[in-house]
């Protein structure tokens, strides 16, 4: 190795020095991050912003619609329950055939939960789209129409904060982030 | 008395805020995206490897926040749901590409570190060393299994105390010290430092 790659890599050494001299229960001042762009996160927040009402903006002016849609979507959601009632409690999972989509039934036991949403690659990982409905043994369940022929992953996220694989999955993968998220093939 | 005391004693938590942006307050919603933007920005810029990238994602992550206010129940913590929040789009940004791009990626990464171990650095050399140390160290913490990178994604790069880590994570604060110092001595270990210690770092 020569000489100017080893300065760096000492540098990169001397860096972890820097923060763990500072101490587990002190953060970083964001200055002093190895990434750190006060410029980049500030211009960020200018781009969110402008997202966000943009959308609070939207929000307001179609409220009629929305809740249209919202009653639109608990009524497909009533009949979608309907279709897979016939699902067994012991399956995580039960597909409805018809044609090529399907319908699949999200289903996690949580009792103490307050709310619970799925989070998925089909849904690009939000956690706030689909939420989960509480029935009263305290499971909650979600249908949801898919595409055959495809894979999916997906977590619960319970209460807003805690997401979590599917326990009752066929699989699960790695995410990448230390935890694990469940896939699905259909 | 000191006005930083003063200013300290005024910050209003960010679970309140959190609160009244869940009531429709655009503008404490700013505020408390400029209070994360910068960690959430260098963790996702750690991760990602481009400026770009990274923006998009805290961008987006931001954003999702926002949508998902309705959601919030504000005893609970708001960093570590924003940056729950990131850590998943940086995942879904991150498996979006396949394996080839990241590897080229990679590759250029570590070609612009031999080219500059070359090469005169222009400019403040201290600043630019300290980037190309950024990035070196980027690269060893990419090569870490899953379950280490994780903490020292949040812990070292956006410069999140223990504690912190292991909300965000779903952790507890045991489990993450351990993860931390198992990472810690294989990145020494990467980045050819043979002196590291055995027991826990002083503080941590």
């Amino acid at each position: 190795m020569d000489s100017r790659r080893e300065e760096i890599r000492k540098l990169a050494l001397r860096m972890l020095d820097e923060r763990d001299g500072l101490g587990g229960s002190s953060p970083v001042p964001p200055e002093a991050l190895p990434f750190g762009d006060d410029e980049a996160g500030r211009a960020v927040v200018g781009r969110a912003m402008a997202a966000v009402r943009s959308m609070a903006g939207a929000a307001s002016g179609s409220e009629g619609r929305a809740a249209k849609l919202r009653g639109s979507r608990i009524a497909w959601l009533a009949a979608a329950a309907a279709l897979v009632a016939v699902a067994s409690s012991a399956l995580t999972l039960a597909f409805v055939r018809r044609g090529s989509p399907a319908e699949v039934r999200f289903v996690l036991e949580a009792p103490d939960a307050t709310s619970v949403w799925l989070a998925a690659d089909f849904n690009d990982w939000s956690p706030s789209e689909y939420e989960l409905e509480k029935a009263p043994d305290g499971t909650w369940s979600i249908t949801v129409r898919l595409r055959r022929g495809a894979s999916y992953s997906y977590n619960f996220v319970i209460d807003g904060e805690r997401w979590v694989a599917d326990p009752a999955a066929p699989s699960g993968l790695d995410d990448g982030l230390g935890g694990v998220c469940s896939s699905l093939s259909l | 008395m000191n006005p930083c005391y003063f200013l300290l004693a005024m910050r209003v938590d960010d679970e309140t805020l959190a609160a009244r942006a869940k009531d429709g307050d655009e503008r404490t919603f700013e505020e408390l995206a400029l209070r994360y933007s910068d960690r959430l920005y260098a963790f996702c810029r750690a991760r990602l490897g481009s400026e770009n990238d990274a923006k998009d994602s805290t961008q987006d992550a931001l954003v999702r926040a926002y949508r998902s206010l309705p959601s919030y129940d504000s005893s609970k913590t708001w960093f570590a749901r924003v940056f729950s929040i990131a850590a998943n789009r940086v995942k879904s940004r991150y498996a979006a590409a396949s394996s080839a791009e990241r590897l080229a990626v990679r590759a250029a990464a570590e070609r612009a570190i031999a080219d500059e171990a070359v090469a005169d650095v222009s400019g403040p050399e201290a600043e630019a060393l300290r980037a190309l140390a950024a990035e070196e160290l980027r690269s060893a913490v990419a090569g870490l299994p899953a379950s280490l990178r994780s903490p020292v994604e949040l812990y070292y790069f956006a410069g999140l105390d223990v504690a912190s880590t292991a909300a965000a994570l779903g952790l507890g604060i045991e489990a993450v010290k351990s993860r931390l110092l198992r990472a810690r001595r294989r990145l020494g270990r990467i980045l050819g430092d043979t002196a590291q210690p055995d027991g826990r770092k002083k503080g941590m």
